[in-house]
């Protein structure tokens, strides 16, 4: 471990302690749930009241967090049995673990901000509402920040790990407030519905409809779709637009949140092209969106043993011919391919840290060995997180 | 169920929907595919979908777009954007200008409607059979004749779970309106991607837990949902077998103990060989799995050392990926 990488672990581990709310991001498969994981699990043992949110844990690491089957519900997590008694634990810590759902926060959100029963009711009993509800672009991101900030509200952790959704653009969810919005508000409504805002009169929307000249409007559609679609899409929309007031002002709290000085967004990347250039952008997209941006967390850097020299031969290296000079120059080769790899990541971080600047921590997490599905796995890649 | 006379192989087929969970290569595969097929005469087509830009980056190329433009000798490639599609697919294919003039030039209503509807994901499936049916002559449809102007169509599909979305939304949209224009077209579509002669899903996963394991779950929903044949699965980024044959496995033990005796570079090349076993090891366990439980063709893509993934390293992984298709 070299004093730049134990500085880069300092400050991380500056970063954790200084904030409530740290965002994790990453494009999939990078490892972005185990290391939320895992920081969450170090903050806990240090002393914290640490709530990690998930979206869609492997089976087995979410076994050992005890949240299977408990979507958007804080589950605790029994730090003292789960790593044994020799395990240092500081007072007062806690850990609580959170599988988020989407579909479940929307249906929150409709009983909280639906102004009578009826609506509420009409909304659950759309068919198009569950559809829109799992797949409404930016949908699960919202919800996500919504969670987020009701339970920051509460007060009862020190610290929240937020594992954001994975998205292939990982900044998706910074606009998804925004555009959900967007689309509910401007886009059907402001076409479909009479502009006045955050209610629905049928009346006025029949009248909008048919007594505007939209009555050749609603034919074509209702040709090219099919009449039931229709009415049972502008009964959702009007019915979601008294929900529309409400949603606003948390969108506008959201962002209040993230950009305060009690969050930190950190990015965790694969040192390969594709996932360190989406790292690039989005350290880019957050700057110009005014977001904290605090570090990078490059996970699952393929080690190699000894300095990887990758030309020459065995001989070279002074290794005497024998009897098994075809193994000898198997066990070479493996030597070089790891070696190579090594370089590869090398490269790789090292056009990361030339664009993003000095400053930032650029912490580095070894590719460990097996599956990292239980407590003990995690405090693992807590050496090397600080 | 391994390589079955009842199935086409894979290369006959026109339409390969390559799907796998974020992360684990299906772009590096789909591109692979494409050069293989090249490389056997045959005209190929890769689709990007969902506003991916990987297909520029592998070959090097400007970022494609809606017009299908060249990636490599005998490789064409376009990105399936909803917006042009929607466009494409209602004033054309449905002749509903007057639907797309006032619904969906509105970019705040197409959004909403792509997500309700789940218009997206089906009017991209669409688009992949446009490319199937269309012929040299310009001219496509079921009933189009003449020479084909792509042979195979491969479409680097989104991410597991909106993969599997995208290969249902012909049924879905079927379920929902159940009559008119869009409910025909949608059947037209389902039958084509149901068609296990023309069209078949390749699963890509590495050889890890939580990917093996969500490909066994596609792969189940699948095969309940009988949307689309599977022809197989790729296991990338495999640690390949360390030794050459038998021979050199069995004198292992003593070659280790030498090397750690001999220690610097020498031990550093035992570790490496160490850690490469243990790796091996348990790749093998996850390929296993995927084979018991699947019962599907596999094949094994060998983690490159490359730097960047080039033309030739893809042409190497298509060489792989050939002599199993």
């Amino acid at each position: 471990m070299t004093a730049a990488m134990d500085a880069y672990r300092a400050q991380l581990a500056e970063i954790i302690d200084t904030h409530s709310v740290l965002v994790v991001c990453g494009t999939g498969g990078v490892g972005k749930t185990t290391v939320s994981a895992s920081i969450a699990l170090g903050a806990a043992m240090a002393g914290r009241r640490v709530l990690v949110m998930t979206i869609d844990p492997a089976k087995r690491l979410a076994d050992s967090l005890g949240v299977v089957g408990k979507l958007n519900e804080a589950t605790p997590i029994d730090l003292r049995a789960a790593l044994g008694p020799d395990a240092p634990l500081a007072d007062g810590g806690s850990l609580h673990a959170m599988m988020l759902d989407a579909k479940g926060t929307w249906d929150d959100t409709v009983r909280k901000f639906a102004k009578t029963d009826e609506t509420r009711e009409r909304i659950f009993a759309n068919s198009y509402y569950q559809r829109a509800s799992e797949s409404l672009s930016g949908s699960q991101e919202y919800m996500a920040m919504e969670r987020l900030l009701e339970v920051h509200a509460l007060g009862e952790y020190d610290l929240v790990v937020l594992d954001t959704p994975p998205t292939r653009n990982a900044l998706d969810f910074l606009d998804a407030p925004d555009r959900l919005m967007a689309v509910l508000e401007e886009g059907i409504l402001g076409w479909l519905l009479p502009r006045k805002r955050g209610r629905f009169s049928p009346v006025a929307a029949g009248a909008r409809l048919f007594g505007r000249g939209r009555e050749a409007m609603f034919n074509v559609l209702e040709r090219f779709m099919g009449g039931d679609v229709i009415r049972g899409l502008a009964d959702f929309i009007g019915a979601m637009s008294e929900l529309l007031d409400g949603m606003r002002s948390r969108a506008g709290e959201v962002m209040s949140l993230l950009r305060s000085d009690e969050t930190a967004f950190l990015m965790v990347a694969a040192p390969n092209r594709i996932a360190l250039s989406e790292g690039l952008y989005f350290h880019d997209r957050l700057a110009e969106a005014d977001i904290p941006f605090r570090g990078f967390i490059i996970n699952r850097v393929r080690p190699a043993a000894g300095e990887g020299s990758t030309a020459g031969t065995p001989w070279e290296a002074d290794w005497p011919h024998g009897a098994h000079d075809a193994t000898v120059e198997d066990v070479w080769a493996e030597h070089r391919r790891r070696s190579r790899w090594a370089q590869v990541d090398r490269h790789h971080i090292g056009a990361l840290k030339a664009h993003c600047g000095d400053g930032l921590p650029y912490v580095e997490v070894p590719e460990l060995e097996g599956e990292i599905h239980d407590l003990d796995a995690l405090r693992l890649l807590l050496d090397w997180l600080g | 169920m391994t390589a079955s006379h009842d199935h086409p192989h894979l290369l006959e087929r026109r339409v390969l929907f390559v799907l796998g969970k974020g992360g684990v290569g299906k772009s590096v595969v789909s591109a692979s595919l494409g050069l293989l097929a090249a490389s056997r005469g045959k005209k190929a087509i890769i689709a990007e979908t969902a506003g991916a830009e990987t297909m520029s980056a592998l070959f090097d190329r400007e970022p494609l777009g809606y017009t299908p433009g060249r990636l490599a000798d005998g490789v064409q490639g376009l990105s399936i954007a909803p917006g042009p599609a929607v466009e494409e697919y209602l004033v054309r294919t449905l002749k509903f200008r007057l639907v797309y003039e006032m619904v969906f030039r509105n970019r705040f209503v197409e959004p909403f409607m792509n997500a309700v509807m789940g218009l997206s994901d089906l009017i991209t499936v669409g688009k992949v059979m446009d490319l199937e049916w269309e012929r040299v002559d310009g001219s496509f449809g079921p009933d189009a004749e003449g020479p084909r102007k792509y042979d195979l169509v491969i479409v680097d599909s989104p991410a597991t779970g909106h993969g599997l979305s995208l290969l249902h939304s012909p049924q879905a949209m079927m379920d929902v309106t159940r009559v008119g224009p869009l409910f025909n077209n949608a059947r037209m579509i389902r039958d084509l991607v149901a068609d296990d002669g023309k069209a078949a899903v390749v699963l890509v996963t590495l050889a890890e837990d939580m990917p093996v394991s969500e490909t066994i779950q596609a792969a189940t929903e699948l095969r309940e949902r009988g949307d689309v044949a599977l022809a197989g699965i790729v296991v990338n980024g495999v640690t390949p077998a360390v030794f050459r044959d038998a021979d050199s496995a069995a004198a292992w033990e003593q070659v280790r103990a030498q090397g750690l005796a001999l220690g610097g570079d020498c031990a550093a090349a035992v570790r490496d060989t160490e850690r490469s076993l243990r790796d091996r090891a348990r790749a093998e366990k996850h390929i296993a799995r995927l084979r018991t439980e699947l019962g599907l063709p596999l094949v094994e893509l060998p983690l490159l050392g490359k730097r960047d993934l080039d033309a030739e390293s893809l042409a190497e992984l298509g060489q792989i990926l050939g002599a199993w298709a």
